[in-house]
C-alpha cells in the first residue's frame, strides 16, 4: 500500500548555542552526494565497494541491499591501503560500534566514521568490503548486491538534522497527543542542542494504522514514508508498537539507513507514556521526549552505554565501563542512552546527558549536517 | 496501603524488567503463579513510575492470566475507573485474548466508560470483533 504523508506545515528549528567551528570552512555546505552501485559478490561471496572520497568529504554511508540470502559489512580500507575498520576485532567483544556486522535480509548500514577518533578521513579511492551470506550464514558466491554510498561533505556552522514526526491512526486530530508530542519535541531539542547538534522538526500524517509494527524486514509502509521524507530522521507516532511488547519506540538500526527502506523509521507509541490514566503529565512529556532522543540516538549510531544484562557496552572511551546495577545507575543513569528510566516512588530521573563521544558520533552521521 | 504497594513495586522483579526500555517479554516474568499475578497487580497502581511499568504490567496480566477470574473482574472494575483509561485501552487492544463472556463484559463496562477514548476505542472493538456476544455490543447503545 503507497501511504502519503500529508504535511501538517509547523516547523521547529532549535538553536539553542552559537556555532564554534574556527576552520576554514568556506567551501564546506554539507552536501549530501549519492551514488549507486550494482555489484556481484566474488566467488567467495565477498563484494569490494569502492567509496571515492574528496576533499570535503568528511563523512560516508554505505547502505548494502540484496534481494535473497543476507549481507553483511566486513571491513573499511582507507585511500593509503590501511585496514580502519575489521569486523574480526570486534566479533568476540563485548563492546559495540555498529549494526553494519551482523548479517541482515534486506539492509546493511555503515556509516563512517562512527566515532570522532574514526575521522577524519583521507580524501582518495577507499573500500568498502561486505559479505553476500546464505541462510545459514555461509558466504555465498556470485550475488547481486544494490549498493547506495552516501558522501557527506564537511559541514559549516552548527549541524542539525532533519526530523520529520509523523503521526498514524488519525493521531494529528488528537489534541492530547499532538501537544504532548510538541512539547516533547522542544524538550528534544534541547536536549541535542545541548550537545551541539540542533534538530529541525517538520510534522506529518499518514492514513495508517496506529499499531506499529516494529521497524523490521519486509513492512513496506515505513519504505513509503520514507520516501516522502527523503533524509534524516523519521519518527513515526502511533498507539502503541510492536503488539504485546508494547515498546517504547523503537529505532530502525544502530545506526539507520538514510535511504528509504522498511528500517527507515523511529517507532514511538504514545499510550505507554501517557500511562494508566492515559493523559500525558509534564513527567510523562518528559519521559517521551527521552525516547524521541534515546531512540534516534540508536538511528543515528549509538548504543546504550551499558546493556541492561551490565556485561556489554558501548565503544566510546567517555562512558563508564560498570558491571553492577548500582554503579551504573550512579556513573550513567543521567544519560540520554541508558537503557532503562530511573525512578523512586515520585519522578523519575532526568535522562538527558550526552558525553563529548557520543556527541561525536551523533555529529559523524551523515544524516547531521 | 499506596505506599505498601509502591514499596513493594520498587523492589519487585516484575518491576526491573517491565521497566526496560528493550522489549521485556512476558514470558522472562516466570511461572504464572498467583505470586506473579499479584506482584503484576500491584504494578498495574496508576502511579508506579515511569508510566510503561502498569500499562506493560496490565499486558503481562491479559497475555499470562487471561482466564483468572481475579484478573478478569480487576479488568472490568477499571472500565469504569477514571484513572485507569490507558489500562483499559491495553486490554481493549487485546480483547481476543480474554475468555469471550469476560471480553463481553469489558467492552459493555468501556462502553459506558467516563473517559471518551475509552468508549469509542470500546465502539471499535465491538464492531471489529468476532465473537458473538461482544459483536452484538456494537447494536446496542451505550449504557
Amino acid at each position: 500500500m503507497r501511504a502519503f504523508l500529508v504535511l501538517l506545515g509547523f516547523s521547529l528549528l532549535a538553536c539553542t548555542g552559537t556555532a564554534t567551528d574556527t576552520q576554514d570552512t568556506s567551501a564546506c555546505d554539507g552536501a549530501l552526494h549519492t551514488d549507486t552501485i550494482s555489484l556481484t559478490s566474488d566467488g567467495d561471496g565477498q563484494v569490494a565497494i569502492p567509496v571515492s572520497l574528496g576533499e570535503l568529504d568528511d563523512a560516508f554511508m554505505v547502505l548494502t541491499e540484496k534481494s535473497s540470502g543476507t549481507v553483511s559489512t566486513d571491513g573499511v580500507v582507507d585511500a593509503d591501503g590501511n585496514t580502519v575498520l575489521d569486523w574480526e576485532d570486534w566479533a568476540s567483544s563485548r563492546t559495540s560500534l555498529t549494526n553494519a556486522f551482523y548479517a541482515s535480509p534486506d539492509v546493511t548500514v555503515l556509516n563512517w566514521p562512527v566515532r570522532a577518533e574514526d575521522g577524519p578521513l583521507t580524501p582518495g579511492d577507499w573500500t568498502v568490503y561486505a559479505s553476500t551470506l546464505d541462510a545459514d550464514g555461509y558466504p555465498k558466491a556470485k550475488q547481486a548486491v544494490d549498493v547506495t554510498v552516501l558522501r557527506r561533505q564537511c559541514v559549516a556552522g552548527r549541524p542539525k538534522v532533519k526530523v520529520t514526526i509523523v503521526y498514524t491512526g488519525r493521531l494529528e486530530k488528537d489534541a492530547e497527543v499532538t501537544s504532548a508530542v510538541e512539547q516533547a519535541a522542544d524538550r528534544w531539542a534541547e536536549i541535542y542542542g545541548a550537545a551541539g547538534l540542533d534538530i529541525d522538526v517538520d510534522f506529518a500524517s499518514a492514513e495508517a494504522d496506529g499499531s506499529l509494527p516494529e521497524p523490521l524486514p519486509g513492512d513496506d509502509e515505513y519504505t513509503s514514508f520514507y520516501s516522502d521524507v527523503g533524509e534524516g530522521v523519521m519518527v513515526v507516532i502511533g498507539d502503541d508498537v510492536g503488539g504485546m511488547d508494547d515498546l517504547f519506540g523503537e529505532a530502525g538500526g544502530i545506526p539507520g539507513p538514510q535511504i528509504a527502506t522498511p528500517h527507515s523509521v523511529v517507532a514511538v507509541g504514545w499510550l505507554i507514556h501517557a500511562g494508566a490514566d492515559a493523559s500525558f503529565s509534564k513527567d510523562e512529556i518528559e519521559l517521551l521526549a527521552e525516547t524521541m532522543a534515546h531512540e534516534s540516538g540508536h538511528f543515528l549510531g549509538l548504543y546504550h552505554p551499558v546493556e541492561s544484562s551490565f556485561d556489554m557496552w558501548d565503544a566510546l572511551g567517555d562512558t563508564e565501563k560498570c558491571t553492577r546495577s548500582g554503579d551504573c545507575d550512579d556513573a550513567l543513569g543521567t544519560n540520554m542512552m541508558y537503557p532503562y528510566p530511573i525512578c523512586n516512588g515520585a519522578k523519575c530521573t532526568d535522562q538527558v546527558d550526552i558525553s563529548g563521544d557520543q556527541s561525536g558520533v551523533l555529529l559523524n552521521n551523515v544524516g547531521v549536517r | 496501603m499506596v505506599v505498601f504497594l509502591l514499596g513493594s513495586a520498587f523492589a519487585s522483579p516484575a518491576y526491573d524488567i517491565l521497566k526496560l526500555r528493550d522489549a521485556p517479554s512476558c514470558a522472562s516474568l516466570g511461572e504464572a503463579t498467583p505470586a506473579l499475578r499479584d506482584e503484576l497487580l500491584a504494578l498495574t497502581a496508576p502511579d508506579v513510575l515511569p508510566a510503561a511499568v502498569p500499562m506493560r504490567a496490565t499486558l503481562c496480566l491479559a497475555e499470562r492470566f487471561p482466564t483468572d477470574p481475579v484478573v478478569e473482574a480487576a479488568f472490568v472494575a477499571w472500565a469504569g475507573d477514571s484513572a485507569r483509561p490507558g489500562e483499559v485501552l491495553e486490554v481493549l487492544n487485546h480483547e481476543a485474548q480474554l475468555r469471550e463472556p469476560t471480553a463481553a463484559l469489558l467492552v459493555q463496562a468501556a462502553l459506558a466508560a467516563p473517559n471518551a477514548r475509552v468508549r469509542a476505542r470500546a465502539a471499535l472493538v465491538a464492531e471489529a470483533s468476532l465473537r458473538p456476544s461482544v459483536h452484538a455490543l456494537s447494536a446496542k447503545p451505550a449504557l
